[in-house]
């Protein structure tokens, strides 16, 4: 278990809403991320991922269940891991009249990290140039590469960015990914919090998906797709009769078109067995591969709809 | 904790609002400070000469005067004038009516002036407690702060000697540059100051200083406690205006009215007054008691004031610590 950096069991977090009604936000997560490679923490809005996130980091009080973070208990001994920990949680926040500049350098200083860090850390993010200006004159894409620059103060081998996108155009998005990818590659474990799939399909090695505060499913990404319900594209002369071969078998088939949906766990040569017995001829059978998106629309659909989501348990660690 | 006192008293100095406040505390004495100068200059011998020219001009120009001055002459008992050479100065115009200005009185400035330029101060640099605490809270970057430090008592000491040591500091040079100011001046116009005044305006100093800091540091408690500068000012100004009204609506004696408690602690206590007690109109006595006068010493002034300053800075540390930050 000390390759997890972070590791939660039995996380609870209820508050009280202005009318005194108690509110679950986390309901007894058990979150495990390993050492290296970018962990993608998936969810709907309002499935407890940033509010889980601001528990790890100190700013947010745990109801019940215990953290740890590099072996360490959280948040009781949080100040002895909070100098490999970078964070961004939700939008950045840096005080608005100061320079770029001026907030790294309350930042460093607090720290006791030398001056020659912000510079680097300017460069690194691409604000060369900017970082005399006030912070509140910048665009949201130079603002979040800020908080990225902040971040990079401390040289962190974690770090936890909260929707690092949000609100960022094509460029600015592919300019974090590649940030992200690049901080991977130097060894650094990154959680990364998004319900932008695809992003997370392209840089994370693994995830986990939250719904209503509890995990629906982890692992890597390839054994998440793997998990998740498989289906085929037919090409066959008569779809309707084909659709009602399929039923009679057992099959859970649609009409798309000329083509015929089987969602299966099967294999596909079952399916063309089926229907060849009944003098049905395959003309193609194409395996059509689910992205994390849908897999992700489907478990979270059957978490709201108060289903268990029995057919995607854990996968992997 | 020394190395992150540098960094707010840096952020400190970084902010705008601040050095805006900081600056009214050095300008708001010093126009103080002129005008009094002026107000109390004394009468050149031009203004002399045009007063004296005005009351012959008035003397020659309403004859009535010269009337009256013959009557009360002829009968000075009669226009309360002990002889008939007090007649002129008596019922005459006066040179007084023309250049009435009184001079330099330290001892009069260290009961009115004094206590109101640290009234002023003390405001001012709540002002600063409040807004500097404010802005974190406001941006929302004491959440970011709290990444780099999550040790919340010492980020809230922190942030808090900053907002002591720059109060203490300002209040302690302007209010020392203040009197150091009107007693050269009163020196230049030859006026004694005699020493037990001077030790009263060094104490009176020192307790300036304490409560403008105190006072800085409960309205940055106060908004480290309610995460907003609008409530915190609201609460401030609403104890300022109307906390002694509400106060005496409710019954609750001047004793423990705000106002009378800073007061006393400025002024070395103060008097006030209450009801005398009904068996007092009988009493054949007249006893402190039944004169209604009560003292409020600078003693009882710091209890009271002190009790609001630590409830501030309990209440506030502890919901720092203890609160999630957004």
């Amino acid at each position: 278990m000390t390759d997890l950096v972070i590791e939660t069991t039995g996380l609870r977090k209820e508050f009280r809403d202005r009318r005194g009604r108690r509110r679950v936000a986390v309901a007894g997560l058990d979150l495990a991320v390993p050492s290296g490679g970018v962990h993608g923490f998936l969810g709907p809005n309002g499935s407890g991922k940033t509010t889980t996130i601001r528990m790890l980091l100190g700013l947010a009080r745990a109801t019940r269940g215990s953290m740890r973070l590099f072996d360490t208990e959280v948040p009781r001994r949080l100040p002895a891991v909070i100098d490999r920990i970078g964070a961004v949680v939700e939008s950045p926040k840096f005080s608005p009249t100061f320079t770029g500049r001026q907030n790294l350098q309350l930042l460093a200083r607090s720290l006791g990290t030398p001056t020659s860090r912000v510079d680097a850390a300017i460069e690194t993010v691409s604000l060369t140039g900017r970082d005399g200006d006030r912070y509140k004159s910048y665009s949201l894409g130079m603002k979040q590469r800020l908080a990225i620059a902040a971040t990079l103060l401390k040289d962190p081998s974690l770090l936890i960015l909260d929707e690092p996108t949000n609100g960022l155009d094509p460029a600015g998005i592919r300019e974090i990914r590649d940030t992200i990818r690049d901080l991977s590659e130097s060894g650094v474990t990154v959680l990364l919090s998004s319900h932008i799939l695809a992003e997370v399909q392209q840089v994370c090695t693994s995830a986990t998906i939250i719904g209503n505060g509890r995990m629906l499913a982890s692992g890597t990404v390839e054994d998440l797709l793997r998990s998740g319900a498989s289906s085929f594209r037919i090409g066959i002369s008569d779809p309707d009769a084909a659709v009602q071969v399929l039923s009679e078998a057992g099959f859970t088939s649609t009409r798309t078109g000329e083509a015929v949906e089987v969602e299966t766990e099967r294999p596909g040569s079952d399916v063309a067995r089926a229907l060849a017995a009944r003098d049905l001829w395959v003309d193609s059978l194409v395996p059509v591969r689910q992205d994390l998106e849908s897999f992700f629309l489907d478990l979270t659909a059957s978490d709201t709809l108060g289903h268990a989501p029995a057919d995607h348990p854990q996968v992997g660690s | 904790m020394i190395r992150l006192l540098g960094v707010e008293l840096t952020r400190l100095r970084w902010r705008r609002a601040a050095l805006v406040l900081l600056g009214a505390c050095v300008l708001l004495p010093t126009v103080i400070f002129a005008v009094t100068a002026w107000n109390t200059r004394p009468v050149s011998s031009a203004e002399l000469r045009h007063a004296q020219q005005q009351v012959q001009q008035m003397r020659t120009s309403d004859p009535s005067f010269a009337r009256e001055i013959e009557r009360c002459q002829k009968r000075p008992e009669r226009f309360g004038a002990s002889s008939p050479d007090q007649c002129e100065t008596q019922l005459g115009p006066q040179i007084e009516w023309f250049v009435s200005r009184s001079a330099l009185d330290v001892r009069d400035l260290s009961r009115g002036l004094g206590p109101t330029v640290i009234v002023l101060l003390a405001g001012l640099l709540m002002l600063v407690g409040t807004t500097f605490a404010g802005a974190d809270w406001n941006s929302g970057s004491m959440s970011n702060q709290l990444l780099f430090q999550p040790r919340r008592l010492r980020v809230w000491t922190a942030k808090a000697g900053a907002v002591v040591i720059v109060s203490a500091v300002t209040s302690a040079v302007v209010l020392a540059a203040f009197w150091a100011a009107i007693l050269a001046l009163a020196s230049s116009r030859g006026i004694d100051v005699p020493a037990h005044l001077t030790s009263y305006i060094r104490g009176q100093g020192l307790r300036g200083v304490g409560l403008s800091t105190a006072g800085a540091l409960g309205a940055f408690a106060l908004t480290m406690f309610f995460r907003s500068t609008v409530a915190t000012l609201g609460i401030l100004f609403g104890t300022a205006l109307v906390g002694s009204l509400v106060l005496a609506a409710l019954g609750v004696g001047e004793r423990w009215f705000p106002h009378v408690n800073v007061g006393a602690w400025l002024l070395d206590g103060v008097r006030y007054y209450v009801t005398p007690p009904v068996s007092c109109r009988s009493a054949t006595r007249m006893t402190a008691e039944c004169q209604g006068v009560r003292w409020v010493s600078k003693g009882d002034a710091a209890a009271y004031l002190g009790a609001f300053l630590a409830l501030a800075v309990g209440l506030s540390t502890l919901s720092f610590r203890r609160r999630d930050v957004p």
